[in-house]
């Protein structure tokens, strides 16, 4: 009761605060999050190509890391017996690199023949396609208004999702938007296919639901974001 | 704050607005009262405060922090040294420039006489007092508050608890 009270006091006293020093937060914010404050601090402030072939060279070398992760994955899967090996390898996967289309995320989930692309979860501001075509896609995506990422997505058609794990109806999804950590239903053949190649993810299961709980780290932020992102994907049931 | 939430929130604070609001919104009122009643009005706190979160923003690896309020605390008198270090050489240079007031800046009593929270601790003897503000207002739990304030953890516990019921009748 008196610890409450106290409480109540405390947060009185600290919102009266704030709302007097006002000026001082949109300063620092104006210092250190505005565009122009970034520009000059980060090589990230380039914004996702969207027209022609004016690629930034920290996003040829992310889908060239990218690639190399798919080929040790392809390359493991095929190991164990093509298990888990995509249909297609990806080089075969569209016809020929085209030039970065801007396109919507509705229109991605539809070419991903996926229900939900959990743009919000990660804070996704645009989606530019650098190249798709079937089951494989790379795209670069605006994350936190400037930091831009270069992402593959593999739509595997034999995926599995449980009956009683229905995208957008039974399915848990936790988002701390500040943390950046998604809880995700996945079959647990993915799970394994995909933590074959994978150690930084951390999973647990809760009866027939399973976790996958990332967190961001700025400090290999491309390299956390593109696993993250893989896995915001919810395949069709 | 949370050790764990504070240095997440911290590595994040150079890519994310959001971050720095969570930080900012805890810590500067509480960066307020230590520097107001640390200092009085030697330092302006704005600039304190500009300072903190500035260097927070462009540290290029921040460390593990153990004890998140503590570590503020320390940064923030880091600062007013320095400020006030500079301040003593721009007095040698001319008197008349350093003997006008400092504005922006509130003593503790200024900071109080608006303040409802504080007004009731002053119900409270010293001690007692400070331990309340160190486990309500810092957010220390109440062993990092012994350790302050050099007392065991039983006498800190107990203080604590008699605090509470005599403030009991005051709110």
């Amino acid at each position: 009761m008196v610890k409450s009270k106290l409480k109540r006091l405390k947060k009185a006293e600290e919102n009266r605060i704030l709302k007097e020093h006002e000026g001082l937060y949109a300063r620092l914010v104006e210092e250190n999050y505005s565009e122009a404050a970034l520009a000059e601090k980060s090589d990230f402030t380039e914004k996702p190509v969207r027209k022609g072939f004016a690629f930034p060279r920290w996003a040829i070398a992310t889908v060239a890391a990218a690639a190399v992760t798919v080929i040790t994955g392809v390359s493991f899967a095929a190991g164990l017996g093509g298990m888990f090996a995509p249909k297609k390898d990806f080089n075969n996967a569209a016809p020929g690199l085209q030039g970065p289309v801007t396109v919507t995320v509705s229109e991605l989930e539809s070419r991903l023949s996926c229900t939900s692309l959990n743009t919000s979860a990660l804070g996704i501001k645009n989606v530019s396609e650098v190249y798709s075509g079937g089951e494989v896609g790379y795209f670069t995506v605006e994350v936190d208004t400037f930091h831009t990422f270069d992402m593959i997505v593999k739509v595997d058609p034999e995926i599995s999702v449980p009956e009683s794990i229905k995208p957008g109806a039974n399915a848990v999804r936790e988002v701390n938007r500040h943390g950046f950590e998604v809880a995700y239903t996945v079959s647990r053949r993915r799970l394994e296919d995909y933590f074959s190649f994978n150690t930084k993810a951390v999973v647990t299961t809760d009866s027939e639901v399973y976790y996958i709980r990332y967190n961001y780290s700025s400090s290999s932020p491309t390299c956390e974001l593109l696993e993250l992102i893989e896995e915001c994907i919810t395949p069709k049931a | 704050m949370k050790a764990d939430v504070f240095n997440r929130l911290l590595k994040q604070l150079k890519g994310s607005e959001q971050a720095f609001r969570q930080i900012y919104e805890y810590y500067l009122p509480r960066i307020k009262y230590h520097v107001a009643s640390k200092y009085g009005s030697r330092v302006d706190f704005e600039d304190v405060a500009h300072d903190l979160f500035t260097k927070l923003i462009r540290m290029e690896s921040p460390p593990e922090v153990q004890s998140p309020t503590a570590w503020i605390y320390r940064i923030c008198d880091n600062i007013v040294l320095d400020k006030l270090r500079r301040t003593r050489g721009e007095v040698e240079l001319n008197e008349s420039i350093s003997a006008a007031p400092v504005t922006g800046s509130l003593t503790e009593a200024e900071v109080d006489s608006n303040a409802d929270f504080f007004k009731i601790l002053s119900h409270l003897d010293n001690e007692s007092a400070q331990l309340v503000r160190l486990v309500v207002w810092d957010g220390y739990n109440l062993k990092e508050a012994a350790q302050i304030l050099k007392i065991g953890y039983g006498a800190a516990r107990q203080r604590y608890s008699r605090a509470l019921k005599k403030l009991k009748d005051y709110l």
